[in-house]
């Protein structure tokens, strides 16, 4: 299918000579199981084809995006957005950079697909296998699962006017588990997993691991705000930086100076023992590979701190030329609506030389947290302020021991001193999911934090 | 003109119905109880203008259809990419497949009753015209005017002009003889302008940041946004927030204006009256509610006797309004908390079937792609007699007048928030006195409401417009809106961020 489309697309350009062009045509299947209280509530089966066009006319630039049956008429589309570059052209105000074809990279793999989820998806409905015995299994320890199961099979062609063609294609496994206590939903225990094979979820251990953490939650305090050491586990390591990625790390907000690294690139700004970079080649076997970005450029490990000192941050074409540099391979994914600019969507915080049970023994007061809820880093983008609350496990360790659960709590901090008060992390990573609507994952240790404040609980 | 909408010819959608109710038919002998299809033709065209240059001009045009079918007690959906009959046969089979595939696991006690047979059309009144016949040149040249003002002061190190429109034509036809047809039109925008001075970065946007405000209409809403009177007062406020203390920590009297007062209703009444938050069925992302369903029965004290709060699918103006949901349930007015007791919930059939209620008119879906879960429509905070937004400042002792949203944080049973605002100024003895920067207030929902003691009256009644309000698994995004007054609210707590 796909490749019709782009025959399709290239006839209709061929008609219109544009100055410059370039597309990708996006093929998806995908299925999507949603369970809660034990039982199925949604069970999806997607079939969607996604054109991206970006073509040059007159001096100016213009964006369409189809999706499904609106490529029926695809030369009319394609002069419709010919119009709106030219309209834009008279306008004045374009601005953009045409796209090159010396970005080839012949080295990078670009088929991650498992034939275990594509031989899954040709039998609809497939994906539900086996669930019955995890919500039977929950059953017996007085807990309801919920979460989502999803499978998605992605193919994706990219050609532009200067002779670029690329093709990548990938599946996709996730799973997300949350046990709750059958009769208080504020009692529960978390865990997911994603990755391009199936082999990176093993769904009984995921539902184990859930169950275990609310089971274990039903020993509950209350304690007080202030400041706690914290063993962050992955997911909630990636909800804070997922958002210094959209705040902190990019050309975009280096321009707009509202990043923290604005001046300060060469400084020392975190823990020596962090090193946070973008690696979308996944070369540490884990995550969601992707080889080049949707403008063609071969993806890049770009290193944002280094042993604590800030190095630099990530680019695409367009932020890059201003700039007088070069993109990095991070050309906005088309993940949400109307976001413009370089996206970080790979990030990858390298790992220490501990377990979990050794960052365990080195606090002695503290907190252990499975994840985040509504994080938010708008208070004050420049400290890269943020805020969140705690959910499904968190845990008071007393003298290097896990104890009792305790109360939801709200942190208000600088994830910048945050993350200069890390004291540890572990050697084992885990994928985590990142992005709105186009899956992507990022690389995370388990971290031990210093002093994290917490401003807020339950009471206030 | 440029626009591209051949889905709005009448011949062609007719054809199309017929095509969804022979395929809806045709699931009976399939073993369906209930079979629904949705075309869906929807564009979104989002630009923006920022420091000179021509930033955003995307178009999104997106067609397809949603199979929705019911075997027994299980449901299943598939989205089609095509909508000619032989793609639409293919997809309900595969919704079929997903239906028994989750039969066995599915709830055993959800008999859901006959589904409502409604027939009709709604399109959006658009009487300034439609947005999209307005040339691009025309548009691009209106945001670029208004980012050259915010522009004209050196210190502004960022100057941001968007719009944002929409149309979506929906057909809906099911197996027991629905066919509904509506055409709803948004349009909306904004600006903002970051400012860098005595080594402060700080913003100020109007109407708000993000979409700006987005309501449903025609090229009449950008009248009523009346962008150019608000520029030169952004540019200094933005300036003027650089040599601004910080916020100072305190208890204190929050007069609240519509533009933050909208969020909070979103975040701290919209979601929690969520029937399947309430049903712990949104778990995996968005979280539960504090609002359980046996609260429904026990007069729960949401707020103050001030506060009346109402899903409204009709309202004027708001992006939550429409002639029917996305199952066909038609569009009316529910209250939730009424003179501040808990009353109700948003629904769709299968949630109101679980509560023992009637459904609302509040499952609703982001395109043929997504399957409809409950969504907000318009939640409104009924107008007060608070008198004007200077009424309540005048008749406040201490306190502080806090405007336009920043960031947004809340538990997942929706209880502890904390807001960030772009500016607060403090109010002493009913008049308006020293700026502030990065203010935060934070509170627990029902305390919160609780403390409600004014609510503006109607001359200061504003329907603002969410386009991003992001929910499910996958996630969608739905459009959604909030009428209200400016209000008090007694001793919360605040600081800087």
């Amino acid at each position: 299918m796909s490749l019709s489309v782009v025959e399709k697309v290239e006839k209709a350009l061929a008609a219109l000579k544009p100055d410059h062009f370039s597309f990708s045509v996006k093929d998806l299947r995908g299925e999507v199981v949603r369970y809660a209280n034990n039982v199925v509530t949604q069970s999806s089966s997607v079939e969607n084809i996604q054109l991206n066009i970006r073509l040059w006319a007159h001096g100016g630039v213009a964006d369409m995006t189809l999706q499904g049956s609106s490529l029926g008429d695809l030369d009319k589309q394609v002069q419709h957005t010919m119009n709106r570059a030219r309209a834009v052209g008279r306008t004045g105000l374009g601005e953009d950079t045409p796209p090159d074809a010396s970005q080839d990279d012949t080295s990078l793999d670009t088929n991650y697909t498992d034939p275990v989820i594509l031989e899954r998806l040709r039998s609809p409905g497939c994906i539900t296998d086996g669930l019955s015995q995890f919500f039977s299994r929950a059953r017996s320890d007085h807990a309801e699962l919920a979460g989502r199961l999803e499978h998605r099979a992605t193919q994706l062609f990219l050609v532009n006017s200067e002779g670029l063609r690329k093709d990548f294609s990938q599946t996709c496994a996730e799973a997300q588990v949350i046990a709750v206590d059958e009769h208080d939903d504020h009692i529960s225990g978390y865990s997911a997993g994603i990755g391009h094979s199936h082999n990176h979820l093993v769904l009984a251990d995921l539902a184990d691991r859930a169950v275990q953490k609310c089971v274990r939650a039903r020993d509950y305090v209350e304690i007080d705000k202030g400041p706690y050491d914290v063993i962050l586990e992955p997911e909630a390591v990636t909800e804070v930086l997922d958002w210094l990625g959209s705040i902190g790390l990019t050309g975009k907000s280096l321009e707009e100076r509202s990043s923290f690294m604005t001046g300060r690139v060469g400084e020392t700004v975190m823990s020596p023992s962090v090193t946070l970079s973008d690696d979308a080649l996944c070369d540490h076997g884990l995550g969601l590979p992707q080889p080049f970005d949707l403008e063609g450029t071969p993806k890049k490990r770009v290193v944002f701190v280094e042993n604590g000192v800030a190095r630099g941050v990530a680019w695409d074409r367009n932020s890059a030329r201003r700039a007088g540099c070069q993109s990095t391979g991070h050309a906005n994914n088309g993940d949400f609506a109307g976001q413009t600019g370089p996206t970080v969507n790979h990030l990858v915080l390298d790992g220490g030389t501990h377990t979990e049970q050794e960052l365990l023994e080195r606090v002695e007061r503290g907190l252990w947290i499975t994840r985040f809820h509504y994080v938010n880093g708008l208070l004050d983008p420049p400290k890269a302020m943020m805020t969140g609350l705690t959910r499904d496990g968190t845990f008071l360790i007393e003298n290097g021991k896990l104890g009792p659960s305790v109360g939801m709590l709200r942190f208000t901090d600088s994830m910048v001193e945050a993350f200069q008060r890390v004291d540890a992390l572990t050697r084992e990573q885990r994928a985590v999911r990142t992005g709105w609507s186009v899956p992507s994952a990022a690389i995370m240790p388990t971290v031990l934090i210093r002093g994290l404040q917490f401003t807020g609980n339950a009471r206030g | 003109m440029l626009g591209l909408h051949d889905a709005t010819n009448e011949s062609v959608m007719s054809d199309q119905m017929d095509i969804l109710s022979e395929i809806a038919q045709e699931a009976r002998r399939l073993g369906c109880s209930e079979a629904d299809l949705r075309y869906v033709n929807r564009s979104v065209e989002w630009i923006s203008v920022r420091n000179g240059r021509l930033q955003t001009c995307s178009d999104l045009s997106d067609a397809g259809v949603g199979v929705r079918v019911r075997i027994g007690l299980a449901t299943g959906y598939a989205g089609c990419a095509y909508s000619d009959p032989k793609s639409l046969r293919e997809g309900l089979r595969r919704a079929v497949a997903m239906a028994k595939a989750s039969d066995g696991v599915t709830y055993e006690e959800l008999d859901l009753a006959t589904p409502p047979v409604e027939q009709g059309t709604y399109r959006t009144a658009t009487p300034g015209g439609d947005p999209f016949d307005v040339p691009l040149e025309q548009r691009i040249e209106r945001l670029s005017e208004l980012a050259s003002v915010l522009k004209t002061d050196p210190r502004i190190q960022v100057a941001n002009a968007s719009q944002v429109m929409m149309r979506r034509h929906t057909l809906l036809a099911t197996m027991h003889g629905t066919r509904i047809d509506q055409t709803i039109i948004l349009n909306g925008g904004g600006m903002s302008a970051i400012a860098e001075d005595n080594g402060q970065v700080q913003q100020r946007s109007y109407p708000k940041d993000f979409e700006g405000n987005v309501l449903q209409g025609g090229e009449e809403v950008f009248e009523i946004l009346n962008l150019p009177a608000h520029v030169d007062r952004i540019r200094e406020e933005a300036i003027a927030l650089c040599h601004a203390p910080p916020c100072p920590e305190m208890l204190t009297d929050l007069v609240i204006d519509t533009d933050q007062l909208g969020l909070q209703i979103h975040e701290s009444c919209g979601h929690p009256t969520e029937a399947d938050r309430a049903l712990r069925e949104e778990l995996s992302l968005a979280g539960s509610s504090f609002l359980t369903p046996d609260l429904l029965t026990k007069d729960f004290q949401y707020g103050s006797p001030a506060v009346s709060l109402v899903a409204d699918s009709t309202t004027p103006l708001g992006p939550g309004t429409f002639g029917w949901d996305d199952e066909g349930v038609p569009a009316g007015q529910v209250d939730l908390v009424r003179d501040g007791i808990f009353r109700g919930y948003l629904t769709s059939r299968a949630t109101s079937k679980r509560l023992g209620c009637a459904p609302i008119g509040a499952c609703r879906a982001e395109s043929w792609h997504s399957e409809p879960i409950v969504r907000m429509v318009n939640i409104n905070l009924e107008p007060g007699d608070g008198g004007s937004l200077d009424d309540l400042i005048s008749s406040t002792d201490r306190g502080l007048l806090i405007q336009t949203n920043r960031s947004w944080s809340i538990d997942d049973h929706r209880l502890n928030f904390q807001f960030g605002c772009e500016m607060a100024r403090e109010i002493k003895g009913g008049k308006l006195g020293q700026l502030y920067r990065n203010p935060v207030y934070t509170g627990i929902t029902p305390e919160f409401w609780g403390s409600c003691d004014a609510i503006g009256g109607p001359q200061d009644w504003r329907m603002w417009g969410w386009f991003f309000c992001g929910k499910g698994d996958p996630p969608q995004i739905m459009h959604v809106g909030h009428g209200t007054a400016p209000a008090r609210f007694r001793n919360v707590q605040v600081r800087a961020s």
